[in-house]
């Protein structure tokens, strides 16, 4: 595999090219931030190779790029997971970066090539992350993965909102992090044989059971706070907004996902079987990741929040597939395992698709109109047809819709989670699996009315202010780095066994399960079928009567309808607030204004708020009971130096003491 | 067969929680009774080792608890009853979802674990467990003393079930004492709630409260 | 392969021509129910072939989504309908009962957003409640569903003819009528006779549809039923296997026409619903469905 050493070298060297050489030309912006897109997309079209191949070889490839530490070696792995990882991660990011050159000079006269050099280190240690074998590397780059996304968050830092929702992220995944960290060292303190995964792999079936699941909830915890599950979620609504568009799309499509590798890499593949309880908390986790992140997506306005929670759904659904393989893999039922793995992961390649190219498609309305809020678009189908139905494809496929790729994975899932009931285990395995299914078909029915919400709100109707009705379309640029990922949609969505074997065969080599069958799905069949029918239906209607169509006034019962009478998004989701109103908490407040009589001339103020429970019953009082014992602790701060190098002095003489 | 039968009486149990009407619950206690008697009759006529009880059993649920007691209870409603919906604790929706869950615990765990050493094969067992717990929570949800009556009577019908699937019912002379209990009480729990309206001049439970000293 | 090309046409035209006699039969047996004499059982016919000669005017502010929509819609359904193996043409693998429930949702999807595009408050105002009813809708279908086919333990429909034959099966079928009634828009949910704004939800979407467009949706939305309750029966009744195609299509015109009268008595017996009442509904039938998965699991 010689060859593969020279591409990640080649992968390597492009990234540094793309975040160093901006810096040095900072003098011309527009070349910089050239040169660091077009390197950082060479270097994604070589990873994405890497990775295919990765991901299609049996033999895991090994790449060492000497040592870092003593003891500590930089070793590239790649086995097929990380294979499909780096596939992944660099096919968006390579679209992503292509997309940028045209984006980014939305934000002329901030530091550009600051951004691109914190880009490039971002998709370098993601792609670093999901290929290292140690937990020291590993370590480091999700930190450097971490801080490089922080200030990709704040790039816009002159804004207070942005400071905050950076501040938010880097505390929230820090804690995050302190979990794996604290997973990592009850590993290898149980093990005591080096630190990378395949001793941990081979000490780890001798730890007892109780320490096992202590690893396993602190790696639940902790990836669990990068990747967005409820109710650890509360910084990615705040920092997708914040971040540039094509950010969010890498943030939202990938980073999260690297959450989702340290999980199957820990606790599947270095844990190894556990109890069922294990998979089960995991799809308890996903159901309601899931459905409330999906809830909350629909109450939303502003398209980069909205796509926001909508990742938090995803992650669900994918943890829902990881769950059900975490069980079934409890069972000792390799195959099945690695079938509900491979959904779950089939899922993740199919989220990163639509939900970068739904980033990509909000950042092109961003860029056309200067707006995020839906209230304030409409129309834009007309003005940006491209932008449109670009946008449109990656909302079907969000929305589980056939014959799209988000419901070949959800059929996927759905055939996993019916699988624990078919098995006839337990009694209480076959309710939750059948509870299971009825969550994600509530979860696909909640995700398609938001996308009616988001794409009919904003593309489609009369324009409702100024700003939408003169936009006019993106550059081609733009246009075409969002086509391939439309296509993805579609093409993966009608042959999904393209994805799905190879995926399985990777699920197979984690669960060391005998051969997995080969996957045979229906869907180019069903496309067919469809397709052949819309189109016979046409021929029949042009037969019956011609192709004509009269185009006149919408009937408005003798008024001429204008924007103002449209639908807004916050009366089109009245419905689910109140029926959904126990989970939500809508506060609603009404101020009519009038001069004599209620009935003339008055102004209607309206406003209505959910609440977060999340925020009330779970951040607030631990905010408060933070701040409570600051207090108490504050005397120990006195500002005095002496005293300070009094506490190092006395910390030192206690490390001796103890190490004894 | 049988298990058809015993999921009829499920069913019509469950569909009393979903419901406000007076008139509606009566009628679908009726027919859960039509349900017992028809186990009744057929447990007598076809199983072997059922004994002739069974018809007499069959029949005297027929009489009494098909005809006499809604007819009874109709009547009471229209004297008793002023408004033709009762008020709830709990929204028929989820009142509903409640007694599934109920019905869900009586499965996974009532009968397999705390009562496993009972070993009676079939649905009529757990089935009859549950709707014992679905009379109580109807009980519970209800606020029309009214109502509470009903709840009473589709608890037994649920501990009758229990008895047939036991052991075939319990002896004759026992079964008669019940049915003649029930008649009593339904008729003292009649007079009863006709002084509450009477005093009160509503059914509703919640002013019962002010009768503490 | 020819063979089984010719049986999945057959069906998708005798679920055409089916389509409008089930609703015509609804009709006319709800109009007697109320003492009238009500129209026809054929007129739902008259109507289609009248609408597809009309040249549709459609409003100016709308996209080529709108004109989409009519096909994307009838097509789907159809596309549903013809997945259930009624005469034994799964040779090839077209779809399983997943996919025929998700079918549903793309029309809908492309209908809800169509009625989004003329800017009118009707149109938004269906497509909003339409959206609402189908996250109540959804899950509890597929709860009734899968508590049919974790029975089966396939969701290959050629596997799943008369699966729901068995006690738990009368649970999801009391369930799965709920859900009928909801989705093909029946009275406590929706009022298929009416254009009140107050009532209206379906209508309220195809308000600025007209001619040939109105007709085809009038179609889907025909097919639509008739293919729910093509599925019922499939599910909890079905003819037996092997017996000669115009026997089985006799057998099933007669038992969903039954179905429908079951409808058609339902519908005027009840009264609408308000639309915030519907969650109460909606988990009724989610309670029986859940029940069966309970009994199937359990017992």
């Amino acid at each position: 595999m010689a060859d593969l050493h020279r591409e990640v070298f080649l992968v390597l060297a492009f990234y540094l090219a793309g975040a160093v050489i901006p810096l040095i030309l900072k003098k011309h912006p527009a070349t910089s931030l050239g040169l660091g897109c077009l390197s950082a997309a060479l270097a994604g079209v070589l990873a994405l190779s890497v990775g295919v191949r990765g991901m299609l070889s049996p033999e895991p490839v090994l790449i060492s790029l000497g040592h870092i530490l003593p003891g500590v070696e930089l070793e590239l792995f790649i086995d097929r997971l990380s294979g499909f990882f780096v596939a992944a991660i660099s096919l968006v990011t390579l679209l992503v970066s292509l997309y940028s050159r045209d984006y980014m000079k939305l934000y002329q006269g901030e530091n550009i090539p600051w951004w691109s050099f914190c880009y490039n280190l971002f998709v370098l240690s993601m792609t670093l992350v999901v290929t290292v074998n140690n937990m020291i590397t590993f370590l480091v780059f999700w930190e450097l993965m971490t801080i490089t996304s922080y200030f990709l968050v704040t790039f816009e830092y002159r804004r207070q909102q942005v400071r905050k929702a950076g501040f938010a992220y880097i505390v929230m995944t820090h804690l995050g992090t302190v979990f794996i960290m604290s997973a990592f060292f009850i590993l290898y303190s149980g093990t005591g044989g080096g630190w990378g995964f395949a001793d941990m792999a081979n000490y780890s079936p001798d730890l007892p059971e109780a320490t096992k699941s202590i690893v396993f909830l602190c790696a639940l915890i902790g990836f669990g706070t990068k990747a967005g599950i409820v109710p650890l979620h509360l910084w990615l609504p705040m920092a997708h907004p914040a971040a540039p568009s094509n950010v969010s799309a890498v943030m939202s499509g990938v980073m999260l996902k690297t959450a989702v590798y340290g999980m199957v890499r820990l606790i599947i593949d270095i844990l190894g079987p556990g109890p069922s309880w294990w998979g089960g908390v995991v799809l308890a986790v996903g159901v309601v990741s899931a459905v409330v992140g999906v809830v909350y997506a629909l109450m939303e306005h502003d398209l980069k929040r909205l796509l926001a929670f909508h990742s938090v759904e995803n992650i669900g659904i994918i943890l829902m597939g990881v769950g059900a393989g975490m069980i079934f893999f409890s069972w000792n039922m390799g195959v099945l395992a690695a079938l509900a793995l491979a959904a779950g992961l089939f899922h993740v390649l199919n989220h990163a698709v639509f939900k970068s190219l739904l980033f990509l498609g909000a950042g092109s309305v961003y860029y056309a109109t200067h707006s995020r809020d839906i209230e304030m678009l409409g129309g834009l189908i007309k003005r940006m047809p491209h932008t449109a139905a670009l946008f449109l494809v990656g909302a079907v496929s969000i929305s589980a819709i056939p014959p799209l790729n988000g419901f070949a994975s959800e059929y996927q899932i759905y055939q996993s989670l019916l699988g624990i009931a078919y098995l006839k285990v337990s009694g209480i395995w076959m309710v939750a699996g059948i509870l299971a299914c009825a969550a994600l078909a509530l979860t696909g029915a909640l995700a398609a009315a938001c996308f009616v919400k988001a794409f009919g709100i904003s593309f489609l109707g009369l324009p409702r202010t100024e700003k939408a009705s003169k936009a006019v379309e993106v550059p081609w640029g733009m246009r075409l780095s969002m086509a391939p990922l439309a296509i993805l949609c579609i093409v993966t969505g009608i042959m999904p066994e393209m994805v799905l074997n190879p995926l399985a065969a990777a699920a197979g080599q984690i669960f060391s399960a005998a051969a997995v069958p080969v996957i045979k799905t229906y869907n180019s069949n069903l496309a067919l079928l469809l397709l052949a029918l819309v189109a016979a239906l046409y021929g029949m209607s042009r037969l019956a009567g011609g192709g004509r169509v009269r185009r006149s006034e919408t009937w408005g019962c003798g008024i001429v309808p204008d924007a103002s009478m449209e639908y807004t998004a916050a009366s089109f989701s009245q419905p689910v607030r109140r029926v959904y109103r126990s989970l939500l908490q809508p506060q609603r407040k009404v101020i009519s204004k009038y001069a004599l009589l209620p009935y003339f001339g008055y102004r209607i103020h309206f406003e209505e708020h959910i609440k977060s429970l999340v925020k009330d019953f779970l951040y607030s009082p631990l905010r408060r009971i933070t701040i409570i014992m600051s207090k108490k602790w504050r005397f120990i701060q006195c500002g005095n130096i002496n005293l300070y190098l009094g506490y190092i002095f006395i910390t030192l003489i206690l490390l001796l003491v103890w190490n004894r | 067969m049988i298990g058809y039968l015993t999921l009829v009486f499920l069913i019509t149990g469950l569909l009393m929680l979903g419901g406000r009407a007076v008139s509606r619950s009566i009628a679908l206690l009726a027919a859960q009774s039509l349900v017992l008697s028809m186990i009744a009759f057929y447990l007598g006529l076809w199983d072997a080792k059922a004994s002739w009880h069974m018809l007499v059993v069959g029949g005297l649920t027929l009489v009494i608890k098909v005809i006499v007691l809604p007819w009874i209870l109709y009547r009471l409603a229209d004297r008793v009853v002023k408004y033709h919906e009762v008020p709830l604790s709990i929204g028929p929706g989820l009142s509903m979802l409640t007694g599934v869950l109920l019905v869900g615990l009586t499965y996974s765990y009532v009968v397999p674990v705390l009562l496993k050493e009972v070993q009676v094969g079939g649905q009529m067992f757990p089935v009859a467990l549950s709707a014992v717990l679905l009379g109580c929570f109807f009980m519970i949800s209800r606020r029309s003393a009214f109502n509470q009556l009903i709840g009473i009577v589709m608890m037994e019908n649920g501990l009758f079930l229990c008895a047939i699937a036991i052991n075939g019912g319990m002896p004759l002379i026992l079964e008669l004492g019940i049915f003649f209990d029930l008649l009593v009480g339904v008729l003292v729990m009649g007079v009863f709630t006709n002084r509450i309206r009477g005093t009160f001049d509503t059914l509703d439970t919640k002013v019962l409260n002010k009768l503490k000293g | 392969m020819e063979g089984n090309v010719t049986a999945l046409g057959g069906q998708i035209i005798f679920l055409m021509l089916l389509a409008p006699l089930i609703n015509g039969i609804i009709k006319k047996a709800k109009a007697l129910t109320q003492r009238r004499r009500g129209p026809g059982v054929l007129q739902p016919y008259f109507d289609i072939l009248k609408f597809l000669k009309r040249e549709p005017v459609v409003s100016a502010h709308t996209s080529w989504i709108t004109l989409v929509t009519p096909y994307v819609c009838l097509g789907a359904s159809l596309a549903a309908g013809s997945l259930i193996p009624l005469w034994g043409h799964s040779a090839f693998q077209l779809g399983d009962l997943i996919a025929l429930t998700y079918l549903f949702a793309l029309a809908k999807f492309f209908l809800a957003l169509s009625a989004l595009e003329p800017a009118s408050a009707f149109g938004g105002m269906g497509s909003s409640r339409e959206m609402m009813i189908t996250t109540l809708v959804e899950p509890v279908l597929v709860l009734g569903l899968f508590g049919v086919v974790m029975v089966a333990g396939t969701t290959d429909l050629a596997g799943l003819a008369g699966a729901g034959q068995n006690p738990a099966g009368v649970l999801a079928f009391i369930g799965l009528m709920v859900v009928t009634i909801a989705e093909t828009g029946r009275i406590p949910v929706d009022n298929p006779d009416t254009h009140l704004e107050l009532t209206m939800v379906h209508e309220a979407m195809l308000l600025e549809f007209s001619g040939r467009h109105l007709g085809f949706l009038h179609w889907a939305a025909m097919v639509k039923q008739t293919v729910f309750l093509v599925l019922l029966t499939y599910l909890f009744w079905p003819h037996p296997s092997g017996s000669p195609v115009l026997q089985a299509a006799g057998l099933l015109v007669g038992k969903v026409a039954l179905l429908g009268l079951l409808l058609a008595v339902l519908e005027s017996i009840m009264a609408k619903m308000r639309l915030f009442k519907l969650p109460e509904l909606m988990v009724g039938g989610a309670a029986f469905c859940l029940l069966a998965v309970l009994s199937n699991s359990f017992l």
